[in-house]
């Protein structure tokens, strides 16, 4: 399917133009070029407009103004309709023209506008341009769904500035636009009827048996209780899925941050462990301060006890203490001059030898005996004094243990400190909360969904067990037996549809996945950093690093990130046979210098298979994009305002 | 690989096995587009052409 062309009348901009698109057999790439304000995205908007009734692309700019073109509101008469229209013409892949057309009539009365009527129409034409169906009213939203299904139009309509969004639709809503785009629907729709079908024969049978009724009225209840579960299922599978994509859009985001609750709580623990240890350190210095004070004579005393103690002992080993001898005798004997020891007086040798000995006595006896008597006491004291020194010193060593330990402590807070100040920690924190509802959320609907599929097992149990009753019924009775012979071949047809159904999603799912990593890995420029790319059940799109294995598609650059949308996008379009064209605005807006000629090239490349259109400003189109564009364009268009700035005009560059 | 309906009639033709009555009745409903709408008669009769051919030819 093809653009073949788009003619825009009174929208916006744009008076009265017609964008033609030839076509190209061996590719087809088209480039519109203008500044900012001239109105290309505006054409983005007037393709939404007509096929689905918004636009959801206007700039801050427009969005006060009327959608009626300016100049067209100036020139129009008084109560004179007006209309803007869109009319868009899709060519399919058989060469089918279908032309869609959105017109809305707007009467000018006292200066405004104000809107008339309003009109949708699809013509679908044949080869030689003659209308041959003409859809109007609701048939139109169906037509529009088939061909370009509003839910999934990010596939198509890309946006190169809102591309953070496009991982962001939901999984179901991809998996039902896989369904409608794959004709699987239809599988789902002729099951359905066949079911009607069955239900019908099972009541014309029970009108010829009893038991075959009440049975098949057991059987329509189960049927319904069946329904009314798988409904469930479906809504508690959505939930979870919700809960999955938000929780890995908040771990993504959250990578980026530190991990505020397990900071929160070792800060925590720092500050209790700083506090408690503040307390060891001043009771421990309470306790020195105790022991110096009650201690402090004996302190004071140390060096003299010390020095009488080393005395005492050097007098000991010189023998002088104990005295061998009483001096204060000896001095009474020669006063005297007799001994009262032996009882005799002295002679002169005697004396002599008595003066002898007196003078080989340094010190008194009575001294020499005090001391010998004080040796003990001083040698307990300075024990003491030596234990109390032991024990001052384990006390100073226990508040530098302590006095470090803080220290480090108090660092370890401080690194936290520094880190909350980079970051907001209440959007931290608030996203950590998210996070863990949903993961609660994600638990209480894996359990729902187990009990549920225990439940939906249970039930098709029991309707088997009821159908094979009904045909056990059927075979007694002559009349019932030809209905159910219908029946079966109904239940049989189900079964056989069911079969392809799930076929075809696995295979879809599987070829999807397949072929978006051909094209990521065929296009992208840094092919080591990058394992693989998966897809759930659920559409989810999943990329993991070479080197860690884990998922990181919060961390690709945005040429990286806008190169993974466009190959699950072209993989999307491939395997489910949904041939649309692709429009991107501003393709490498926010894509780095470096990246932007891969990019080019991968556009380029890609032009091969589909229309494709980009939009640029002349500065995005840089010398070095348009050399890898150019040689493969098809056309280029220029849009730019008129001179009384009323209207775009568009013309194509040559 | 083919797309669209074509694939969908593929599969469906490979699931109905040998059965040509599943496999007629299925390329009959498609062609006649009886998903579109209700056509619950039409469906029906369907059913009562290829219900009893396939019960003759079980049978047989």
């Amino acid at each position: 399917m093809r653009i073949k062309s788009i003619y825009l009348q009174n929208y916006r901009q744009y008076k009265n133009v017609t964008l033609n698109f030839p076509g190209n057999e061996e590719n087809e790439l088209y480039i519109f070029i203008g500044k900012n304000g001239t109105g290309k995205t505006n054409v983005l908007n007037a393709i939404n407009w007509c096929l689905y009734n918004d636009e959801p692309h206007l700039s801050r700019d427009s969005e006060g103004l009327p959608i009626l073109n300016n100049l067209a509101f100036q020139n129009a008469e008084e109560n004179t309709p007006v209309p803007v229209k869109v009319e868009i013409i899709l060519e399919t892949n058989e060469g089918m023209p279908i032309v869609f057309s959105r017109e809305e009539t707007f009467l000018i009365k006292t200066n405004k506008e104000i809107s008339n009527s309003k009109k949708f129409i699809i013509i679908k034409k044949d080869k030689k341009l003659n209308d041959i169906f003409i859809e109007n009213g609701d048939a139109t939203k169906k037509c529009v769904e088939t061909l370009v299904p509003k839910n999934i139009r990010e596939y198509f309509f890309f946006d190169g500035e809102r591309l953070d969004n496009y991982f962001k639709i939901p999984g179901d809503v991809i998996k039902q636009a896989i369904m409608d785009i794959s004709k699987i629907n239809y599988l789902f729709r002729m099951r359905e009827r066949i079911e009607n079908v069955a239900r019908n024969f099972r009541k014309e049978a029970g009108k010829v048996s009893d038991k075959i009724n009440t049975l098949q009225e057991n059987l329509e209840n189960e049927t319904e209780e069946l329904k009314r579960f798988s409904y469930q299922l479906d809504e508690a599978e959505s939930q979870y899925d919700m809960a999955e994509k938000e929780i890995q859009r908040i771990s993504e985001e959250l990578v980026r941050f530190p991990n505020v609750s397990d900071l929160e709580k070792n800060r925590l623990r720092l500050e209790q462990e700083i506090e408690k240890n503040t307390l060891l350190l001043e009771e421990k210095r309470k306790d020195k301060a105790n022991l110096l004070f009650k201690q402090y004579i004996l302190v004071n005393s140390y060096e003299a006890t010390k020095n009488t103690l080393q005395i005492t002992q050097q007098m000991r080993e010189k023998g002088e203490i104990p005295p061998f001898t009483d001096q204060e005798k000896l001095v009474s004997i020669l006063k005297e001059d007799f001994c009262n020891i032996c009882g005799r007086n002295l002679d002169s040798d005697s004396r002599k030898w008595i003066e002898d000995i007196i003078k080989k006595i340094p010190i008194s006896s009575k001294i020499a005996i005090e001391l010998s008597d004080f040796e003990k006491p001083i040698k307990m004291m300075y024990d003491d004094i030596e234990d109390h020194y032991e024990s001052i010193s384990d006390i100073s060593k226990e508040i530098g243990y302590y006095e470090d330990h803080i220290k480090d402590l108090d660092g370890e807070l401080n690194q936290i400190r520094s880190m909350y100040e980079n970051y907001d920690v209440d959007k931290i924190r608030n996203l950590e909360q998210e996070r863990n509802s949903y993961i609660e959320s994600r638990g209480t609907q894996k359990e729902r969904i187990k009990q549920l599929k225990e439940l939906i097992s249970k039930k098709k149990t029991d309707i088997n067990s009821l159908n094979d009753q009904i045909e056990k019924e059927g075979k007694k009775n002559a009349r019932a037996k030809i209905f159910m012979q219908k029946v079966n071949f109904c239940n049989e047809a189900e079964n056989i549809l069911d079969i392809t159904i799930n076929q075809r999603l696995d295979e879809i799912k599987r070829k999807i996945q397949e072929e978006t990593n051909a094209i990521f890995f065929n296009l992208i420029w840094k092919k080591s950093t990058f394992n693989k790319i998966t897809i759930d059940e659920n559409y989810q799109v999943k990329i993991t690093s070479s080197d860690t294995n884990l998922p990181m598609l919060g961390c690709l650059s945005k040429a990286e990130n806008e190169l993974l949308a466009l190959s699950f996008t072209l993989a999307l379009h491939n395997v489910s046979g949904f041939d649309a064209p692709l429009l991107i605005d501003t393709p490498v807006a926010r894509v780095s210098d470096d990246q932007r000629v891969n990019f080019g090239k991968t556009l380029a490349q890609i032009s091969k298979e589909k229309q494709i259109f980009l939009l640029f400003t002349p500065a995005e189109y840089s010398l070095d994009i348009k050399a890898v564009i150019e040689p493969t364009l098809t056309n280029k268009y220029s849009f730019e305002m008129s001179s009384d700035e009323k209207q775009t005009i568009i013309e194509e560059i040559k | 690989m083919e797309k669209g309906l074509d694939r969908i009639k593929k599969i469906l033709e490979e699931n109905c096995g040998p059965n040509i009555n599943f496999r007629e009745f299925f390329y009959e409903f498609l062609e006649k587009g009886l998903y579109e709408g209700h056509y619950t008669d039409e469906l029906k009769a369907m059913v009562d052409k290829y219900a009893v051919i396939s019960d003759d030819t079980n049978e047989n």
